[in-house]
């Protein structure tokens, strides 16, 4: 609120350009107070009145352009979404427990050995990569099908291969 | 929005209802509405208004401010308070609606010098009763240039151009206010000399 504070500054003059003593033209405390009590005595305003006036003013300003965002501002908020989003799914992801759906996809995710993409690593697979490097006659090609079909087939194999 | 506008000075929130966008004209409008409406309320009740008339005057006073800004006006450049507006303003519609119910009543012709002194019904909200007797003593003019400058607390110059009045004129009146006041035997109990 604006106000003005220069009350005992201001000159204040009597009607014929004589200018009073200060005390002339000023009220006691108490009496402006007790002015201000008589006058303050302020009806309640039935909230409808509030209502009419909001909508009015909603209906005055209607065809006024709504802010539009600068563009770099709307990128980063989206940015800021995206990765809200990526760290809460990480984050679930790492405290929700592992069902089976979740270890075969580890497993697939982590298998070099999966030749034929059926999501375990069998005999099947060693037959494929023979296939693979059928015409290959290093000696590495061969050392790893051999050990593809080794491992697959070992009766003691632990799961954590496959 | 409109809690964080209510920091702004009523400049600003004019400025805003000038050029602002939709949400930040119609939320700036409101701050305005509800910092000020409780004077515009004083006003018509001092000229008289009850309850029902102060509601209209409220009402009206807001339309009419509204309407100064665009679409519908060129926007409003604030040179003094607000309030140096909305005072005529919600004064001249008071006077306005007494003169209509006043013909509607088809009573007596509606005399502006015969202004109601602020009502004394509830001794508890309107305390105290003497100093409403002195204040009812006083001239219309006087009552008014009174509390514009010590209830109100406006300067002599935003008293001057709010009542469309020269600087002497308020400064004559509100001498004269003043030494009336004093004078008043109803006021002794305030400690005056």
């Amino acid at each position: 609120m604006e106000r003005d504070d220069d009350r005992t500054t201001r000159p204040v003059g009597p009607p014929h350009g004589v200018r009073p003593a200060e005390e002339e033209i000023d009220l006691p405390e108490e009496l402006i107070q007790g002015l201000s009590r008589i006058d303050k005595a302020v009806a309640v305003m039935p909230p409808e009145a509030d209502r009419r006036i909001v909508e009015a003013a909603r209906e005055h300003f209607r065809d006024r352009p709504r802010r539009r965002r600068p563009a770099g501002l709307r990128w980063a908020m989206a940015g800021s979404l995206a990765a809200s989003l990526l760290v809460g799914v990480l984050l679930w992801r790492t405290q929700a427990p592992m069902g089976p759906a979740d270890l075969q996809v580890a497993t697939v995710a982590g298998m070099p050995d999966d030749i034929d993409g059926s999501g375990t690593v069998d005999i099947l697979d060693a037959f494929a990569l023979a296939r693979t490097a059928r015409g290959e006659q290093a000696p590495a090609a061969r050392t790893r099908i051999d050990a593809l079909a080794m491992s697959v087939v070992a009766l003691d194999r632990p799961e954590e291969k496959l | 929005m409109a809690h964080a506008l209510d920091r702004r000075s009523d400049r600003e929130l004019v400025e805003l209802c000038n050029r602002g966008d939709r949400d930040e004209a119609v939320q700036a409008f409101e701050t305005l509405y509800r910092r000020h409406r409780e004077y515009v309320t004083r006003v018509a009740l001092r000229f008289g208004a009850d309850r029902d008339a102060a509601v209209d005057v409220l009402q009206e006073t807001f339309l009419y401010l509204l309407k100064k800004f665009p679409p519908t006006g060129e926007g409003l450049v604030l040179t003094a308070q607000l309030r140096s507006l909305l005072y005529p303003v919600a004064k001249n519609l008071t006077l306005s609606l007494q003169r209509q119910r006043a013909r509607l009543d088809d009573s007596e012709e509606f005399d502006p010098d015969r202004l109601p002194a602020p009502d004394t019904a509830d001794p508890l909200e309107r305390d105290p009763a003497r100093l409403s007797s002195a204040l009812a003593r006083l001239s219309p003019e006087r009552r008014e240039v009174l509390l514009l400058r010590f209830v109100d607390d406006m300067s002599l110059q935003d008293i001057a151009d709010t009542l469309s009045i020269p600087l002497g004129t308020v400064k004559s009146r509100l001498h004269l206010a003043v030494r009336e006041l004093r004078d008043s035997p109803e006021i002794k109990e305030f400690g005056e000399p």
